[in-house]
């Protein structure tokens, strides 16, 4: 299970908390409803209560919908997404909202 | 025949002069995507002293590996073979062979690294620090690389022998019909055990003796018997498995 840390979002139970980070910044974190993303096995959507998944990503865009309905894209090359307890991390190479 | 190692914690630092880690030069291109992955993960941890203390499972006096790990793509590289350091690599003494010798390791022997995957012994690489039990953001990076390590091995035509650990063979099993390395002791009792420390260097030794005899044994029959004569004691052990039986040393 993730450890909290201090200033980390903490998902509520029908929600994701979703981090992208690059090689060297933050790219984009927040509270999300659903995440889409395309790994090397193929789209996957994640919403709350998803199992743990570790999967590498295959190029493309990472596409999170937010409880507004409000959908951040960005593009995330060369690196892969984490699931754990709602918490959501994707980490690239390179990654940039689009 | 393809001989799978261990990595080692320990690395020898430096390299050639100029060079730097391209993963177009590494064996095995199914590789790259979570080569590039796993580095991705490393840089992420990279950023912070903390995440990387927690991530790598770092103490005090290992600050230094932090800064290998955050220089990692500008770092020089040098075959894999020499990069490791440690007991089982000691024993193969790579410095010491000749070039044929030293050939053969660079055509059959693949060490299993927890940053790059299967990675052949002559693959330059930078020197880093990345475990097979490190975590990024709670999860273990294993999953990431089982598959596709598992993949790989499925590909090899021929014999298969795995001096990996555990730990390793986990993160990318062996195919059927490979041979996993058990190294036991025999206290002359006829009662065997495995020791750690012998482990290692049982395996280094027999990767060195592979090497001087230079033979690419076909099947498990023709390496028995071939260890046999060279005063190897290489038995069958559980289906899958050879037992290389050593000398325990006396600990003074």
């Amino acid at each position: 299970m993730a450890e909290a840390e201090p200033g980390v979002l903490v998902p509520g139970p029908h929600e994701l908390a979703v981090s992208i980070v690059s090689a060297d910044q933050e790219v984009w974190s927040g509270l999300a409803k659903q995440l889409i993303a395309k790994t090397t096995v193929g789209e996957i959507g994640i919403l709350a209560g998803h199992e743990p998944v570790l999967a590498t990503l295959a190029e493309g865009q990472v596409r999170v919908t937010l409880q507004s309905g409000e959908v951040i894209a960005a593009q995330a090359d060369d690196g892969f997404l984490s699931v754990d307890h709602n918490r959501v991390t994707v980490v690239a190479r390179a990654a940039a909202l689009v | 025949m393809l001989i799978l190692l261990p990595p080692s914690e320990t690395k020898r630092d430096g390299g050639a002069e100029g060079s730097t880690l391209d993963l177009g030069r590494l064996s095995f291109p199914p590789l790259t995507r979570p080569r590039k992955a796993a580095l991705a993960g490393l840089r992420a941890i990279s950023r912070s002293v903390a995440a990387s203390t927690a991530a790598l499972g770092l103490g005090p006096t290992q600050r230094f590996e932090i800064d290998r790990n955050r220089s990692i793509r500008s770092a020089a590289t040098l075959p894999a073979i020499e990069r490791y350091t440690g007991v089982l690599f000691d024993a193969i003494d790579v410095e010491t062979l000749l070039p044929e010798a030293r050939r053969f390791l660079g055509e059959h022997v693949v060490v299993h690294s927890a940053l790059f995957g299967l990675t052949g012994a002559d693959d330059p690489i930078p020197a880093y620090r990345f475990s097979h039990d490190t975590r990024i953001g709670g999860t273990s990076l294993s999953k990431l690389w089982r598959e596709a390590n598992a993949a790989v091995l499925r590909e090899q035509p021929g014999l298969v022998l795995d001096l990996r650990s555990e730990a390793y063979a986990h993160l990318g099993p062996a195919a059927e019909g490979s041979q996993f390395l058990r190294v036991v002791t025999d206290d002359g009792t006829g009662a065997k055990r495995a020791l750690n420390h012998f482990n290692k260097h049982g395996k280094g030794e027999l990767v060195r003796a592979l090497a001087l005899g230079g033979i690419d044994f076909e099947s498990v029959d023709d390496l028995v018997a071939w260890a046999r004569t060279a005063g190897i004691r290489l038995e069958p052990g559980s289906p899958g498995e050879l037992e290389l039986i050593v000398q325990p040393l006396k600990l003074e």
